[in-house]
C-alpha cells in the first residue's frame, strides 16, 4: 500500500499516465494524415534513440544513420518480394543483417574521431546512396519496390508496434546508462585515450555499441516501409539524411527520453502551425534547420537540458 | 573518345578545385569543416540567375554582384553562427547541418525544386583533337586557375595573407604577435565562401541549377581536402584534379551513376590509411 | 618489507622513431621488484615516450618490453593494463566532468564484474583513504583543486592494485607543501608493493625518493646508479647543463 501511495505522489507518474493515455487513445481520434505523422515521428524517435547512444552517450557523430535505417527497410522489401517470406521473417531478418553491416563498417569507421568520423560516415552514406540508385534490378532505384506486405492491416497496429519498439529501447537505454556499459561508453566520450589505460577494451565496445544501435535502427526501417509498402532510393539520398540526427540533438544528448522530446519538437511542432498557414509544410526542413542551429548553438543539452536548467532555476527561486 | 574525356575532366576539376580552395581556406584557418559549402554553392547559382533574369545584368557582371553578395552573406554567418571557432568540431558540424537545411529549403521555396536551365553566354565551341570544349568550359577553367594563382600570390606576397597563414598555423600565437584573428577569420570564411558560389555559377548553366546541387559537390569538396591534406592549398589543387579525373573517366568508362561514389569510396581508404586525428599514436588500436 | 631482487620489467634495446628523430635509442635497463627508480633527463629525452611504449600507446620499432618476464612489447594498452601496469600522466587526465566516485568506479569496471559488490566497495574506501579525497568523494572532478585531481589521478592508478605504477612527473604544478604530500604517499605506495618507475623534474624529490636512477639523454641511457653516484656523473651534469644553454 505504501508503494502505491509513494507512487501517487510522484510527478512523473501523471505524465507516465497522461502519456500512456495519450499514446493508447488519441490515434484512434486521429485523421489518416495525423496518424500517418504520428507513425513517421514514432519511426523517426527510435532512429533517433539509437543514434542518441552513439552519439550522446559514446560521443562519436555518425551522420550514416539512414544508412542502417535504408538496410533494415531494403532486407523487408527484398526479404518479402524476392524471397516470399512472411513479413515478420523478414522483420526478424532486418536487424540481424542490419547488424552484421553495422559491425563491419563498425571496424574501419571507429577508428576515426570526431569531424573525421562524421565526414568519413557522411561519405559512406554517399556511397550506399549511390548503390542504391544505381542497382535498379535489385533494389528498384528511385522508381522503387511497390507491395511490400504490411506487418499488421491497421495503421493504428503499426503504431502500437512502434511504440512497443520505443519502450524497449527505452527501458535498454536505461539499463545500459546504469550499468558498466554506460559508464564506458561515458569513459570513452570523456576520453577515449585514457580509458583503456583501466583495462577496458574500447573497440570491443565501440563496435558493439555501434552495431546494436544500427540492427535496432534498422528494424525501424523495416517497421516503417512495411507500413507504407513502397519503398524507394528517393528516401535515401544523402540529403535526406539527417532527420535522426535533429531529433537526436534537439531532444538531447546522452539522456533516454531526449529524443522522445526532439521527435516531438522536430516531427510535431512544424504541423502545429500548419494549421495557421496554410504553406507552413514547405517550410518544415527550415523549420528543422533553425531549431537545431539553435539547439546546438545555444543550449548543446537539448530540450531536456533546457528543461532541466528551467527546473533548477524554478526551484530556486522558490527557495527565495 | 578520350581527348573528350580528359577535356570533361578537366573542367570538372576546375569547378572541383574551386570548391575545394574555399574549402581549405576555411578549414586551414578556422579548424572546422564548414557543413554550409554545398548550400552556398547552391545560392550562388541561383542568386546569379536571379540577378540575370529578373534584374537583366549580363552574365559577367552578375557573377560580380553575386560573388560579392555571397560573400557578405558569409560573413554574416560566419558572425552568426561560426564565431566560436575554437570550439568543437561537432558543433560547428551540426550547425552547418542545420543551416544547409534552412538554405536549401528557402531556395526550393523561391526558386522552385525542378532544375534550372542557366545560358552562357559562352557558347562558341572549340574542337581539339576528336573532342569538343565549349569557351563556356574553357572561361571556367581559365577562372579556376587564376583563382589558384591570385590565391597563392595573396597569401605570399600580402601582409593580410600573411596573417591568414599565421592564424592556420597557430591561433594562439598569431593573436599574441598582434594579429586579429576574429577578423582574419571571418575573412576568410566569407572569401571561402564567395569560392563555393563561384563554382555554383559555373557549374550551373553546365549541369542546370537545383536546390540540391551543392550537396555531392561538397562531399567532393571534402574527399579533396582529405586527400589533398587539409590546409594544404597546393593538396587541394592537386586532389581536385585526382578526383575530378577519378570521377569524370568512372562516369565516361564505367556507367553514370557510380562517378561519385567511387570518390567517396577513394576518400574513405584515405581516411583510414593517414593517421590525422590520431597524431603521435602509432599503437594499434584493435 | 621483503626485497627480491627479481627484474619486474625489462627494457633490452628499445627504440622509437618519429620521422627522422630516435625519441627511443636501444635503451637498456632493468626495473627491479619492489624498488622506486627514478627516470631523469633534460626535456625530450624519452621519459616520456617510453612510458608510453611500455603501456602499449605507441609501438616500439625495435626491442623487447618485459613484464614480470613476459613479452609486452607491441600488446594492445588494455590488456597491458590488466596484466598489472597502471599510469599517470604529465597533464591531469582524469574525467572531468564525472564525480570522483565515477572516476575511481571507471576505473575499476574492467574487474569489478567478476567481484563481489562489498569488496568492490572496500577498495573504494582504501583507495579514496590512501589518497587522502575521502571528503571530496562526491565532488566533480573537474572541481577540484590541481593538486587533489592529481592525487585521484593517483587513486584511479591505484585501485586495482597494480604491480607496476608509472608516476610521470606526478608533482607538477605542485606547491612545496603538496610535494612533500606526494613523496610521503609515493612512499607509502612502494611499502604495500608496488614497484614505482618516476619521471620526475623535481630534483628534490627524485634524489629522496628514488633507490635507482636512470637518466636519459636523446632517448640514450647515460648514467644508472645510485642517487649519489648520479649527483656527481659528469655526463650527466652536461647533459643538463648543456640543455640549458641551448
Amino acid at each position: 500500500m505504501d508503494f502505491m501511495l509513494d507512487l501517487l505522489k510522484k510527478k512523473s507518474t501523471y505524465v507516465f499516465l497522461a502519456a500512456t493515455i495519450f499514446v493508447v487513445v488519441v490515434p484512434h481520434f486521429s485523421s489518416p494524415y495525423v496518424l500517418r505523422l504520428m507513425i513517421t515521428m514514432a519511426s523517426g524517435i527510435i532512429a533517433a534513440m539509437c543514434l542518441n547512444v552513439v552519439l550522446g552517450y559514446m560521443g562519436y557523430p555518425s551522420l550514416c544513420q539512414n544508412v542502417f535505417y535504408a538496410v533494415g527497410a531494403y532486407t523487408m522489401a527484398l526479404a518479402t518480394l524476392r524471397l516470399g517470406v512472411s513479413p515478420w521473417t523478414a522483420l526478424i531478418l532486418s536487424p540481424i543483417v542490419t547488424f552484421i553491416i553495422g559491425y563491419l563498417a563498425a571496424i574501419p569507421f571507429l577508428k576515426l574521431r570526431s569531424m573525421f568520423f562524421a565526414i568519413g560516415t557522411l561519405a559512406f552514406t554517399g556511397v550506399v546512396s549511390a548503390i542504391l540508385v544505381n542497382l535498379p534490378k535489385i533494389t528498384g532505384a528511385d522508381a522503387g519496390l511497390r507491395g511490400i506486405p504490411r506487418l499488421v492491416k491497421n495503421d493504428i497496429n503499426f503504431f502500437y508496434l512502434e511504440i512497443a519498439l520505443i519502450l524497449v529501447i527505452l527501458v535498454l537505454t536505461v539499463l545500459m546508462s546504469r550499468s558498466f556499459w554506460g559508464k564506458i561508453l561515458i569513459a570513452i566520450r570523456e576520453d577515449e585515450d585514457l580509458a583503456p589505460h583501466f583495462g577496458i577494451n574500447t573497440t570491443r565496445y565501440k563496435r558493439m555499441t555501434f552495431a546494436a544501435t544500427s540492427a535496432l535502427t534498422g528494424m525501424a526501417g523495416a517497421i516503417f516501409f512495411s507500413y507504407q509498402t513502397y519503398i524507394s532510393s528517393n528516401y535515401f539520398t544523402i540529403g535526406s539524411s539527417f532527420t535522426a540526427l535533429a531529433v537526436a540533438v534537439v531532444g538531447g544528448g546522452g539522456t533516454a527520453l531526449g529524443p522522445i522530446f526532439g521527435g516531438l519538437v522536430v516531427v510535431g511542432a512544424p504541423e502545429v502551425f500548419r494549421g495557421m498557414t496554410a504553406g507552413m509544410t514547405l517550410w518544415r526542413p527550415s523549420f528543422v534547420g533553425a531549431v537545431l542551429v539553435l539547439v546546438i548553438l545555444l543550449s548543446p543539452g537539448g530540450v531536456v537540458g533546457i528543461s532541466q536548467k528551467l527546473m533548477g532555476y524554478l526551484k530556486k527561486r522558490g527557495a527565495n | 573518345m578520350i581527348t573528350q574525356v580528359i577535356l570533361n575532366a578537366l573542367v570538372q576539376s576546375a569547378i572541383l578545385m574551386i570548391m575545394a580552395l574555399g574549402l581549405t581556406l576555411i578549414f586551414g584557418v578556422m579548424k572546422i569543416p564548414n557543413l554550409t559549402h554545398g548550400a552556398m554553392y547552391a545560392i550562388g547559382a541561383f542568386i546569379h540567375y536571379s540577378l540575370i533574369e529578373w534584374f537583366e545584368v549580363p552574365f559577367v557582371p552578375a557573377l560580380f554582384f553575386a560573388a560579392l553578395l555571397t560573400f557578405g552573406g558569409g560573413a554574416i554567418l560566419e558572425r552568426v553562427f561560426f564565431r566560436k571557432g575554437g570550439g568543437s568540431p561537432v558543433v560547428a558540424i551540426i550547425a552547418g547541418i542545420g543551416l544547409t537545411y534552412v538554405i536549401v529549403n528557402v531556395i526550393t521555396n523561391v526558386w522552385g525544386a525542378w532544375p534550372l536551365r542557366i545560358q552562357t553566354p559562352f557558347r562558341h565551341v572549340v574542337r581539339i583533337g576528336s573532342g569538343a570544349i565549349s569557351s563556356h568550359n574553357i572561361v571556367t577553367f581559365t577562372v579556376a586557375i587564376s583563382i589558384a594563382a591570385l590565391l597563392y600570390a595573396l597569401l605570399k606576397w600580402t601582409k593580410f595573407g600573411c596573417a591568414i597563414r599565421a592564424v592556420s598555423q597557430d591561433r594562439e600565437e598569431a593573436s599574441l604577435i598582434g594579429v586579429n584573428v576574429n577578423t582574419v577569420g571571418l575573412v576568410t570564411f566569407a572569401a571561402g565562401t564567395m569560392l563555393a558560389s563561384i563554382g555554383g555559377m559555373f557549374a550551373a548553366p553546365i549541369t542546370a541549377a537545383s536546390p540540391t546541387m551543392g550537396g555531392t559537390a561538397e562531399l567532393m569538396g571534402f574527399a579533396i581536402i582529405i586527400l589533398g591534406g587539409m590546409g594544404s592549398l597546393g593538396g587541394a589543387i592537386i586532389g581536385a584534379f585526382l578526383l575530378g579525373f577519378v570521377d569524370v573517366f568512372v562516369t565516361s568508362y564505367i556507367s553514370g551513376g557510380w562517378g561519385g561514389a567511387v570518390a567517396f569510396v577513394f576518400m574513405i581508404v584515405v581516411i583510414l590509411i593517414r593517421p590525422s586525428g590520431l597524431f603521435g599514436k602509432k599503437g594499434r588500436q584493435i | 618489507m621483503a626485497e627480491t631482487h627479481e627484474a619486474i620489467l625489462e627494457i633490452q634495446d628499445l627504440s622509437k622513431n618519429f620521422g627522422g628523430i630516435r625519441a627511443v635509442d636501444e635503451l637498456t635497463f632493468d626495473v627491479k621488484e619492489g624498488e622506486i627508480l627514478g627516470l631523469l633527463g633534460p626535456n625530450g629525452s624519452g621519459k616520456t615516450t617510453l612510458f608510453n611504449l611500455i603501456t602499449g600507446v605507441y609501438a616500439a620499432d625495435s626491442g623487447r618490453i618485459r613484464f614480470q618476464t613476459q613479452d609486452i612489447t607491441n600488446e594492445l594498452s588494455y590488456r597491458i593494463a590488466l596484466k598489472g601496469i597502471s599510469r599517470t600522466f604529465q597533464s591531469t587526465k582524469v574525467f572531468h566532468t564525472q564525480t570522483v566516485l565515477d572516476n575511481i568506479a571507471t576505473a575499476m569496471i574492467a574487474r569489478a564484474r567478476k567481484r563481489h559488490v562489498s569488496e568492490t566497495r572496500k577498495k573504494v574506501a582504501d583507495v579514496l583513504d590512501f589518497t587522502h579525497l575521502g571528503k571530496a568523494k562526491t565532488a566533480i572532478a573537474g572541481d577540484l583543486t590541481h593538486a587533489e585531481q592529481r592525487r585521484l589521478m593517483v587513486a584511479m592508478a591505484l585501485v586495482e592494485d597494480p604491480d607496476l605504477l608509472l608516476l610521470d612527473e606526478i608533482t607538477a604544478g605542485m606547491s612545496g607543501e603538496e610535494c612533500n604530500e606526494m613523496l610521503e604517499m609515493a612512499k607509502r605506495i612502494r611499502d604495500r608493493g608496488t614497484t614505482i618507475v618516476l619521471i620526475e623534474h623535481n630534483m628534490r624529490v627524485a634524489m629522496a625518493l628514488s633507490d635507482r636512477i636512470v637518466v636519459l639523454n636523446f632517448g640514450r641511457k647515460i648514467a644508472e646508479g645510485k642517487p649519489e653516484e648520479i649527483t656527481t656523473n659528469e655526463t650527466v651534469l652536461e647533459a643538463y647543463l648543456g640543455r640549458e644553454e641551448a
